[in-house]
C-alpha cells in the first residue's frame, strides 16, 4: 500500500482485467561514487589494451549517484507471483565481445529467446555459460564470428558468462519465463513495462556487487527481505520513487 | 607417501571407527547466503536430515529410488563403513581404505591430504567431472569412472587402483556415483529450500518444510531434485561423444599433418595458443580459477586472495583458492588420456569445470569451427608436443 489515495481512486474506476501498468524505480547509492578500478590487461595487450577497461562490478554515476545494472524482475518461484503464461517472444538477443568487454553487461531474456554471442573483435574469445537449467557450455568464438544459444529453460538466478581467454570479461544473462524484468541505466533508472495491473506482484532485486536488503524509499526505511518486495500494480505508471541502497550493501571489488 | 598419510589418518581417527553422519555442505551454504541474501542455516539443517533419510550414513548407506542399475546397494555396503574383511576375504570399507585421505568421507575433496595437492582432489558433490567420454555438461559413464580408477590421473595426485580387485573397483565406481548423487541432491535441496520454499531466518509455512516423503510442497521440491539428479546419471550413456575414425599416420604424412595441426593450434579459429601459449609452452599469464573454486570466490564477488573475506569459507573447510593454469603441453602429461579419441573429446567438448572451452565441429571450413580432419591434425600436433621439450 504505497499510495492509498491512488488505490481508492482505482477501486472506483474498476480497472478492466486486461489493463497493464509500468513500474518505474530510481536506484541511488548512499555512499560516495567509487572510482572503478582499471583492469590489468595482461592478455592480447596490443588489441585489448587499446581501450581503457574498467572493473564494471559497481558503477555509480558521480553526477547523480544513480546505480547502474540493478536488475528487478517479477519473482514467480514458489511463494512468488502467479502470472498468466506469456507466449514466448522468440527474440534474438546479442551479447557482443566488444573491445574485450561484454556488451551489454546484463542481458535480460525470456525462455524461447536466442542468445547470439558475437565477436566483432580482432582477437579470439570464448563464452563460458554457467547455466543451471539450460545446457552448460563453454565455446570459442573466433574473431569476426558468432554463435547462437537457445534459451529453453528459465534460470533461478542471473547466470554468469565469462571469457576465460580474458578472465576480466564478465557479464550476466537473466532468463525468465516471462518478460517482466529490467536493468537500471547509467542514471540508476529502470522501468518494467506492461505488468498485469490490479494485482500485488512480488519482485526480486539483484545486483552483482552485493545483496540489496535494507533500503530507503523516498526517505523511509524499508526491509526487502530476501531481496524481494511487493508492489500493488495500478494501470498506467507506478513510480516507486527513489530507492537508496546503503553504501555497505555493495562493494566495488 | 599415500600409505604413510593413510596410516597417519587412521592413527588419529581410527580406520575402524564408526561414523554416524555425513558433514553438511557448509561452504555451499555460505555461498548461497551471499548470493541469495538469506540465512541458509535452517535449510542446511533440514536438508541434512532429509538427505540422511534418503541416502543413509557413512556406515549404513541406502539408495532412495528403484533405479538400482545406477548403484547396487550391496556394492555401497562393501564400499562404506570402517575398513575390515570378512572370513571369505571380502574387503569392506573400501572407500575409507583407498580414497578418504584425499576425497574425505563426503566426497568433498577435503580429505586430510588434500591441502598438499594441485589440482585439489575432486569434490564429487558438484556432480561435475573432467575426464570423460560424454558431452561437457553430462555425467561420466560408469566406464569412464572405472577407467579413472584403473589408470589414475597421471600428472595429479590421483593414484591408479589397477592392483585393487576388479570387483572392489566396481563397488567403488558405485560408491563414487552414490557420493556424487547424494552430494548434488544435498546442494540442490538447500538451494531450492531458499529459492522456492521461502526458507530463511524463520521456518517456512506449514507443509513447506523439506520432506523426504513425496508429500506437501517441501516433499515435492525434494523429489523433483532427486529425480532430476538421478535422471542425469541414468541418461548419460545417450550422451557419449561419438569419435570419427582416425588413421595412424607415419613418416611424411604424419609430419605434414603435424605441421597443419600447428597452424590450427595458432590459428584464429581454434586459438589454443591464446591460453596454452605459443607451441603450448604454457608461458602466458593467467588469472583464472576452476568452477569448484569460483563458487566460493569470484562467483559471489569475493577476490580469491582476500584472506579476510574468505575467512568464514576457509573456516567452513574451503581450500585456499589456487589458480588454474592452461596446461603446458610441451613435454606434458595428459591427465585424461593422450589417445586420439580422448583428445578429440577434449577439443570438441572442452573440459567441464575448467576454463578450457569447446571447439565446434563443422562439415566445411567456415571460420566458426574446425572440420574433423583439422581436429585430427590438431590432435597429432598436440600428441607431438607432448613428446617434445
Ligand atoms: C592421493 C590423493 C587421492 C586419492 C587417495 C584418491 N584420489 Fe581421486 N582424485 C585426486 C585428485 C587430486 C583428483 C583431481 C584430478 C584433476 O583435477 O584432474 C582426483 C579426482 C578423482 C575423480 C574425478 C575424475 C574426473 O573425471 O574428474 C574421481 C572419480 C576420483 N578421484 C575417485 C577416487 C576414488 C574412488 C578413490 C579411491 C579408490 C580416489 N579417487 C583416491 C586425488 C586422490
Ligand atoms: C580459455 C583457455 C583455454 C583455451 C582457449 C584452450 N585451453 Fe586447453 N586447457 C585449458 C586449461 C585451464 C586446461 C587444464 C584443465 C585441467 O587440467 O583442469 C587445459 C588443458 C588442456 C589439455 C590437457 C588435457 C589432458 O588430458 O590433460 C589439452 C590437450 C588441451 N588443453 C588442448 C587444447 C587445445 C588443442 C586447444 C585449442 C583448440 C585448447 N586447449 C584451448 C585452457 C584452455
Amino acid at each position: 500500500m504505497l499510495f492509498p489515495a491512488v488505490a481508492l481512486l482505482l477501486i472506483v474506476s474498476m480497472p478492466a482485467r486486461a489493463e497493464t501498468g509500468d513500474l518505474k524505480i530510481h536506484f541511488e547509492y548512499a555512499g560516495d561514487a567509487p572510482d572503478p578500478s582499471a583492469i590489468d590487461v595482461n592478455k592480447d595487450v596490443q588489441f585489448c589494451g587499446k581501450s581503457k577497461l574498467m572493473n564494471e562490478r559497481l558503477l555509480v554515476n558521480p553526477k547523480n549517484k544513480g546505480v547502474k545494472n540493478v536488475v528487478v524482475y517479477v519473482y514467480t518461484g514458489r511463494g512468488g507471483s502467479k502470472l498468466d503464461p506469456v507466449p514466448p517472444a522468440k527474440k534474438t538477443l546479442t551479447l557482443a565481445n566488444d573491445l574485450c568487454r561484454f556488451e551489454p553487461h546484463i542481458v535480460i531474456a525470456q525462455t524461447g529467446d536466442t542468445l547470439k554471442v558475437t565477436n566483432p573483435d580482432a582477437v579470439g574469445h570464448n563464452a563460458n555459460l554457467g547455466f543451471f537449467n539450460n545446457k552448460q557450455q563453454n565455446f570459442t568464438i573466433p574473431a569476426g564470428q558468432e554463435k547462437s544459444v537457445a534459451l529453453e529453460e528459465s534460470e533461478p538466478a542471473p547466470i554468469p558468462v565469462d571469457c576465460n581467454i580474458h578472465p576480466w570479461m564478465k557479464s550476466y544473462v537473466v532468463v525468465l519465463d516471462h518478460p517482466f524484468a529490467a536493468v537500471s541505466d547509467e542514471n540508476g533508472d529502470l522501468t518494467i513495462k506492461g505488468l498485469p495491473a490490479g494485482e500485488e506482484l512480488v519482485f526480486r532485486v539483484y545486483h552483482e556487487a552485493g545483496g540489496i536488503k535494507e533500503v530507503e524509499i523516498n526517505g523511509k526505511s524499508e526491509e526487502w527481505s530476501r531481496s524481494r518486495f511487493e508492489v500493488d500494480i495500478k494501470p498506467g505508471m507506478n513510480d516507486l520513487g527513489t530507492v537508496v541502497i546503503p553504501a555497505d550493501a555493495l562493494s566495488a571489488d | 607417501m599415500r600409505n604413510a598419510v593413510l596410516i597417519a589418518v587412521c592413527f588419529i581417527l581410527g580406520c575402524d571407527a564408526r561414523i554416524e553422519t555425513f558433514l553438511p555442505n557448509r561452504v555451499f551454504s555460505l555461498s548461497l547466503e551471499k548470493t541469495r541474501g538469506a540465512s541458509a542455516e535452517r535449510a542446511t539443517e533440514d536438508a541434512r536430515r532429509v538427505v540422511q533419510e534418503l541416502y543413509g550414513t557413512p556406515d549404513d548407506p541406502s539408495w532412495p529410488l528403484p533405479d538400482n542399475n545406477l548403484a547396487d546397494l550391496q556394492n555401497l555396503v562393501r564400499s562404506s563403513g570402517p575398513v575390515s574383511s570378512e572370513k571369505d576375504g571380502t574387503h569392506l570399507g573400501l572407500f575409507r581404505e583407498h580414497c578418504v585421505v584425499c576425497h574425505a568421507l563426503e566426497g568433498s575433496g577435503l580429505g586430510a591430504a588434500s591441502v598438499f595437492q594441485n589440482p585439489y582432489p575432486r569434490d564429487f558433490r558438484h556432480g561435475v567431472f573432467k575426464w570423460k567420454s560424454t558431452e561437457r555438461g553430462k555425467k561420466p559413464t560408469r566406464h569412464d569412472i572405472r577407467q579413472i580408477l584403473v589408470n589414475g590421473i597421471p600428472g595429479t595426485a590421483m593414484p591408479s587402483f589397477a592392483l585393487v580387485d576388479p570387483e572392489d573397483v566396481d563397488a567403488l565406481v558405485d560408491y563414487v556415483i552414490f557420493l556424487s548423487t547424494r552430494g548434488e541432491v544435498e546442494r540442490r535441496v538447500i538451494a531450492a529450500a531458499i529459492d522456492e520454499l521461502d526458507y530463511g531466518e524463520t521456518s517456512p509455512e506449514d507443509g513447506w518444510e523439506l520432506d523426504s516423503r513425496n508429500e506437501g510442497e517441501g516433499g515435492e521440491v525434494v523429489h523433483e531434485v532427486l529425480e532430476r539428479v538421478h535422471a542425469d546419471w541414468a541418461e548419460t550413456q545417450d550422451h557419449e561423444v561419438p569419435v570419427p575414425s582416425f588413421s595412424d599416420l607415419t613418416g611424411k604424412a604424419l609430419a605434414a599433418s603435424i605441421a597443419r595441426g600447428k597452424e590450427v593450434f595458432h590459428g584464429k579459429v581454434a586459438n589454443c595458443a591464446g591460453c596454452h601459449g605459443p607451441s603450448g609452452d604454457g608461458s602466458l599469464p593467467t588469472l583464472d580459477y576452476d568452477d569448484w573454486t569460483k563458487e566460493y570466490t569470484t562467483r559471489i564477488g569475493l577476490t580469491p586472495d582476500d584472506d579476510e573475506a574468505l575467512k568464514p569459507f576457509r573456516e567452513a573447510g574451503a581450500l585456499k583458492p589456487r589458480r588454474i593454469m592452461p596446461r603446458k603441453l610441451q613435454g606434458g602429461v595428459f591427465h585424461g588420456g593422450g589417445d586420439a579419441a580422448s583428445l578429440f573429446r577434449r577439443i570438441t567438448q572442452g573440459i567441464a569445470g575448467t576454463p578450457m572451452p569447446a571447439v565446434e565441429v563443422v562439415s566445411e571450413p567456415n571460420g566458426k569451427g574446425l572440420t574433423v580432419e583439422e581436429i585430427w591434425d590438431l590432435v597429432r600436433y598436440v600428441q607431438h608436443l607432448s613428446t617434445s621439450r
